[in-house]
């Protein structure tokens, strides 16, 4: 612990982590239950991060895991799957669907888009945007999937096993239960971050060539990094369909991935935590703006996003970050 | 024509020059000769305005060149021939020639006739892509390229770099006759001490950034004792 | 027959707008190393340019003109307040061209509301090919394309500018040794790609419906056109367009547009695979 705390990083992870576990004794029930689907978008924003701020993999589509993750979340709780899977509707194997499918995707596109060297490497970035807006069209076509509508009445995210039933369902235990599940995911993913396996991510990321000549295999580095960002973004999409309640063809596709790559942008690519925070804060300036500016929320955040990119690279949160920590491994 | 005075600059943070004091006058020739790794390459992307100048200034024919882009910089009056030549290997012998005539001159300037006059391999070759030409005569188009713009002050590279030891004396020649003739400043950065001093009527020595020692070339030629000391052969 | 023909001049209609879209990234990549993801939008802006001048009720001829120039005075201002700030930093630039893309779109919905508007084609007689009739407005389109597609290769090959953009091109430092300025080629080449996808915008304006998405539709075919063709050569995308446009109109019009576009993914997708740089190759580095 206290190694830990001399460490200025941890520390200002730990606190953050100490705040929000804090928050419901300042909210109401409602509040509560809001930031819980935030924590989950914070979620699906480390899985972006993770790539990105470290692997310099840029992607234009990656609600298309999110979204896979969602849909195989419900189908199984649903009770949709086909032929004798249908009797099995457990969120445990819900869960294991939306890692497995999303990474099961990302890896096979991965070993075809990792060896394209067009437009200096950015066509993962494009290509994955083309990827979201079919995928989008095509959940919209399919009926078995609930077409346009989407699924409808997913229960919630059930612990119990064995016939016993816990439902995250109440605000707090829901809140409790996905904070804590987007704990695991960034001791998981944060330890990979600061592992030895990290310093090759960025080295990929800071000059591919370079990494190669050293002789490490960086086409296996970012397909496997891509394989768990992918599977990461599909937990995320599984606790999003037991909280909402509903999943539909947009989360799949072209807004919610422009969506996430403004939240991480905006908080800041560099460190899982502002990442997962950029999610938050921008949801929450959503909530209190977004009706009333319209449109134009939209466009004042573009404007925000753009001006980041000249000004800030690291993110508003990360500028932050990287000051309070005196910038240790956020580069 | 040219002062320098405590010119400082190198890449991302590292100092390479650490303050150069230079003076050319007009219509002379000057050689750098140092060890590799000295700072006379980076001499001459500074004069030229690929890198940034840290600290001091650089005059040419009157005006302040340091912070200009290098295409401000060519239009003054300055030519680089860089090392390795990089000459547009898809492009034709002309259009090279062109292209350095249109630098200073604008889309609609000719390629002067005399530079096929020094060079009359170029004209030969003149539909020829780039790319096939032998190391000399790239190095020629490089140098005629260079010269195409009606530069007044010439900077070269280590131009005798590949070269076979006979083509390395024509070039040599062509330089000294372009010198003599249009009034040409030269500053030649070379390895080949033989060319250099055939070339360049004064010497200078680069060593850890600065310059620690100049001669004349009639001297050099007299007492090597200089060259031994700063180069180490 | 008369089927096949039908489909035959759509499917080059289509790739010949393809084409406009897709040079003009093209263009501004090989010059700058600059992803323009904005170039979509640049699109859009050239329908709405058309939209809003016949909505004041000026002629169609005067917004076709005015389409490429508005569009390619954006593509200046692009340029000059955020290109050129942050063009050395690769990923940097793909992302702020996004943020301009987001801006520009939520500018037309606050002007033009999200819905869909409509222009009129200037004349919309039918013509008669080999016994079916054709609309001469389309054919009118594909003249309009292959003219300014021609232009573009003979800017760029045949006169003194394209050679010295050519030589910028190939290698910066030296071109701006010779005192070629890359600034100004930087401006100029991002101006005439920005005012390619206006004019492509404009012309196609009035046979689709104008909405504030139309921009995506374009540039996901332009850039797996530039990805299947390869980014080093003008080429490139001429000949990615010909083979993702064709696939997906022809998959489109006997099956179904959805089917079409997974087809051209799939395509794509193992095009990359096969030629990492593109069929035609990246060019340099």
């Amino acid at each position: 612990m206290k190694a830990l705390l001399k460490d200025r990083r941890s520390a200002v992870d730990l606190a953050v982590w100490g705040g929000l576990a804090a928050l419901p004794l300042f909210m109401g029930a409602w509040q509560v239950g809001q930031i819980a689907q935030y924590l989950t978008y914070g979620i699906f924003a480390m899985s972006l991060a993770l790539i990105w701020g470290q692997c310099g993999l840029l992607s234009f589509g990656h609600a298309v895991f999110f979204g896979l993750g969602a849909y195989a979340m419900s189908l199984t709780t649903l009770g949709m799957l086909p032929g004798w899977l249908e009797s099995w509707t457990s969120s445990y194997l819900g869960v294991a669907l939306a890692l497995a499918v999303p990474a099961v995707v990302a890896n096979v596109l991965g070993r075809f888009l990792f060896y394209g060297r067009g437009l200096q490497g950015a066509q993962l970035a494009i290509v994955m945007l083309a990827v979201a807006v079919v995928a989008e069209r095509i959940m919209t076509r399919w009926g078995y999937a609930g077409g346009m509508n989407g699924l409808m009445s997913v229960p919630p995210v059930n612990l119990g096993a064995f016939g016993l039933v816990y439902e995250l369902y109440d605000p707090l235990p829901l809140f409790y239960g996905t904070l804590i599940a987007a704990l695991a995911v960034y001791i998981l993913l944060e330890a990979l971050v600061r592992s030895r396996r990290g310093v090759v991510l960025r080295a990929v990321g800071a000059d591919e060539a370079r990494t190669g000549f050293l002789g490490h295999d960086t086409r296996s580095v970012k397909l496997a990094v891509f394989t768990l960002s992918a599977a990461v973004a599909g937990f995320a999409g599984a606790l999003f369909a037991g909280q909402f309640g509903f999943v539909s063809p947009p989360l799949i596709g072209f807004s919610l991935s422009t969506e996430v790559l403004i939240w991480v942008a905006l908080g800041g690519r560099r460190a899982l935590i502002t990442a997962f925070l950029g999610a938050i804060v921008v949801r929450l300036a959503e909530n209190a703006l977004g009706d009333l500016l319209g449109p134009a929320w939209l466009l004042g955040l573009g404007l925000l996003f753009v001006l980041c990119m000249i000004f800030l690279p690291r993110g508003l949160l990360g500028e932050v970050y990287a000051r309070v920590t005196g910038g240790a491994g956020v580069r | 024509m040219l002062q320098v005075r405590g010119l400082e600059s190198g890449y991302g943070g590292s100092r390479v020059l650490r303050g150069i004091d230079l003076e050319v006058a007009e219509g002379e020739s000057v050689a750098l000769l140092g060890r590799n790794g000295m700072g006379k390459t980076t001499l001459l992307k500074t004069l030229m305005g690929l890198l940034p100048a840290a600290r001091g200034e650089i005059r040419f024919a009157g005006q302040r060149l340091d912070g200009r882009r290098p295409e401000q910089v060519a239009r003054a009056g300055m030519a680089f021939v860089p090392q390795g030549r990089e000459i547009f290997a898809e492009l034709s012998v002309e259009e090279n020639l062109l292209l350095g005539a249109m630098g200073r001159g604008g889309l609609g300037a000719a390629v002067p006739e005399a530079i096929y006059g020094r060079f009359p391999i170029l004209k030969e070759r003149r539909q020829q892509r780039g790319g096939t030409l032998s190391g000399g005569q790239q190095q020629q188009l490089a140098i005629g390229r260079a010269l195409a713009g009606k530069p007044r002050l010439l900077l070269l590279d280590e131009p005798s770099e590949g070269l076979q030891p006979s083509i390395v004396l024509e070039v040599a020649a062509a330089l000294k006759r372009e010198a003599a003739e249009q009034g040409l400043t030269l500053i030649t950065v070379e390895q080949n001490v033989d060319l250099a001093l055939r070339v360049a009527t004064r010497c200078l020595f680069i060593e850890n950034g600065g310059i620690v020692a100049e001669a004349s070339s009639e001297a050099l030629r007299r007492d090597p004792a200089v060259l031994h000391k700063h180069l180490a052969i | 027959m008369d089927q096949a023909l039908l489909l035959l001049l759509d499917a080059a209609n289509y790739v010949l707008v393809i084409v406009l879209v897709a040079m003009g990234l093209v263009i501004v990549f090989g010059l700058m190393r600059v992803i323009n993801m904005a170039h979509g939008e640049l699109f859009l802006l050239g329908a709405y340019t058309l939209v809003m001048l016949q909505q004041a009720g000026v002629s169609y001829w005067v917004g076709l003109v005015a389409a490429p120039l508005l569009v390619g005075g954006v593509g200046l201002l692009m340029e000059e307040l955020v290109i050129r700030h942050i063009y050395h930093r690769f990923l940097d630039t793909i992302l702020a061209t996004w943020g301009l893309s987001i801006i520009i779109k939520q500018g037309v919905i606050l002007l033009f509301g999200p819905g869909a508007q409509s222009t009129t084609a200037p004349f919309t007689a039918q013509l008669d090919l080999l016994g079916s009739s054709y609309p001469a407005y389309r054919l009118f389109i594909m003249g309009v394309a292959l003219f300014v597609v021609a232009g573009t290769f003979y800017l760029f090959f045949r006169t003194r500018f394209g050679l010295a953009a050519r030589a910028v091109i190939a290698n910066r430092d030296t071109a701006a040794c010779l005192g070629l300025s890359t600034r100004a080629f930087d401006r100029a080449t991002f101006a005439y790609g920005a005012a390619l996808a206006g004019l492509a915008g404009a012309v196609m304006a009035p046979i689709m419906s104008v909405d504030p998405q139309m921009g995506l539709g374009f540039l996901i075919p332009a850039f797996l056109s530039i990805l299947v063709g390869g980014a080093g050569h003008l080429g490139g995308p001429v000949l990615g367009a010909g083979l993702i446009g064709a696939t997906d109109s022809v998959t489109a019009s006997l099956w179904s547009p959805v089917l079409a576009q997974v087809v051209v993914f799939t395509m794509a997708v193992i095009a990359i695979r096969i030629f990492p740089t593109g069929i035609l190759g990246g060019g340099r580095k």
